[in-house]
């Protein structure tokens, strides 16, 4: 508790008890919508500690009362647009004295296998897989709107309310969204539709 | 009777109630009639299902709290450095003068104004001078002329 008072002496103890107990309610929601913005594990847990911290940092402007998660959703998504803008404006450099990787003699990592049903899991996976690599086609606006409604199961006023834009522009970005991944996924959706 | 275009752009808020009962009714009737629409309905609906149920593997336990604490501990461990302000405007003014020092040195060195002007003057003396004596020798030459005619 010490620690984490330390950088801000402004709040009290309750308010930060408090601020643990909501991180803690949220935390696997919280996490799940940054994992489907970043489409990688390690980034996802770098940009929700990044949040937590700036959430931690302006803690008195938080209203007791008002919903934490959807404070929280908003200060994720302006940090992620940030990010990724900032990702592309600068270019990927290689570096010419690292060793390329060789493919051929490199050794498969073995991960053991403890799930229960290893053939479900895999499906599962698959599956997963697919959705995240046609959701990280999407622009990071679309992207949003998708994941806060269809995964955090918002509705339009509180997804417009957290990305600040009219409910007009989210209807546009989820019809907009889930017609790209239609297209993306239609491989995938026809395979079902042949084994109904 | 709404026509195919409106229904498809209407199509993911019927799917999440968003829409007013009227319009709700309408898109019912008409997915009803249109196969095309009701096919493009189903392949959305599925879409969204599969983001529903489809979630990714959170097993790998991430303490965001904990995070949240050794976050906290680096920020307080790093040192902040501060500039005053005081000392970043004496800095700047010292650069600026000694910027413009050199450039007066340069100036100096490079284009030496009262050297140039005497110079000048002593080039316009000598061109004068040597202007006579061009003056003299052709007279000289003249005077050996005539003499050379005067003389059989």
């Amino acid at each position: 508790m010490v620690a984490v008072q330390a950088l801000n002496n402004e709040i009290t103890t309750e308010q930060i008890a408090t601020f643990e107990e909501m991180v803690k309610t949220h935390e696997r929601a919280l996490y799940l919508f940054s994992i489907r913005l970043c489409g990688d594990q390690y980034e996802a847990q770098d940009l929700l500690q990044e949040a937590l911290f700036r959430a931690y940092k302006s803690l008195n402007r938080f209203e007791p009362g008002t919903a934490f998660d959807r404070w929280l959703y908003q200060i994720i998504h302006n940090l992620y647009i940030d990010h990724y803008r900032k990702k592309k404006r600068r270019p990927f450099v290689a570096s010419l004295d690292e060793p390329q990787p060789n493919l051929e003699t490199e050794k498969p990592l073995e991960v053991p296998d403890w799930t229960d049903n290893p053939e479900r899991e895999a499906m599962r996976s698959e599956l997963d897989e697919r959705i995240q690599s046609g959701l990280n086609e999407l622009s990071p606006e679309y992207r949003t709107a998708v994941v806060l409604c269809d995964v955090q199961g918002l509705s339009y006023e509180e997804i417009a309310n957290i990305v600040n834009c009219s409910i007009g522009t989210v209807r546009s970005r989820i019809h907009r969204g889930r017609k790209a991944l239609r297209q993306i996924l239609q491989p995938y959706l026809q395979e079902t539709e042949g084994q109904r | 009777m709404m026509n195919c275009q409106i229904v498809r752009n209407l199509l993911s808020a019927y799917i999440d109630s968003e829409l007013s009962a009227e319009q709700r009714n309408l898109i019912r009737h008409h997915l009803f009639e249109c196969e095309n629409c009701e096919h493009e309905y189903q392949q959305l609906l599925k879409i969204k299902e599969n983001l529903e149920k489809n979630l990714p593997d959170l097993s790998s336990s991430f303490d965001s709290w904990k995070s949240l604490q050794e976050r906290i501990a680096f920020e307080t461990a790093t040192p902040i450095i501060k500039h005053s302000g005081d000392l970043f405007w004496s800095k700047k003014i010292l650069a600026t003068a000694a910027c413009l020092l050199l450039f007066f040195i340069m100036a100096t060195m490079l284009f030496p104004i009262h050297k140039r002007d005497s110079s000048s003057f002593a080039y316009i003396e000598n061109s004068r001078q040597s202007s006579a004596d061009q003056k003299i020798s052709i007279e000289k030459s003249f005077e050996v002329y005539q003499a050379s005619l005067i003389v059989p």
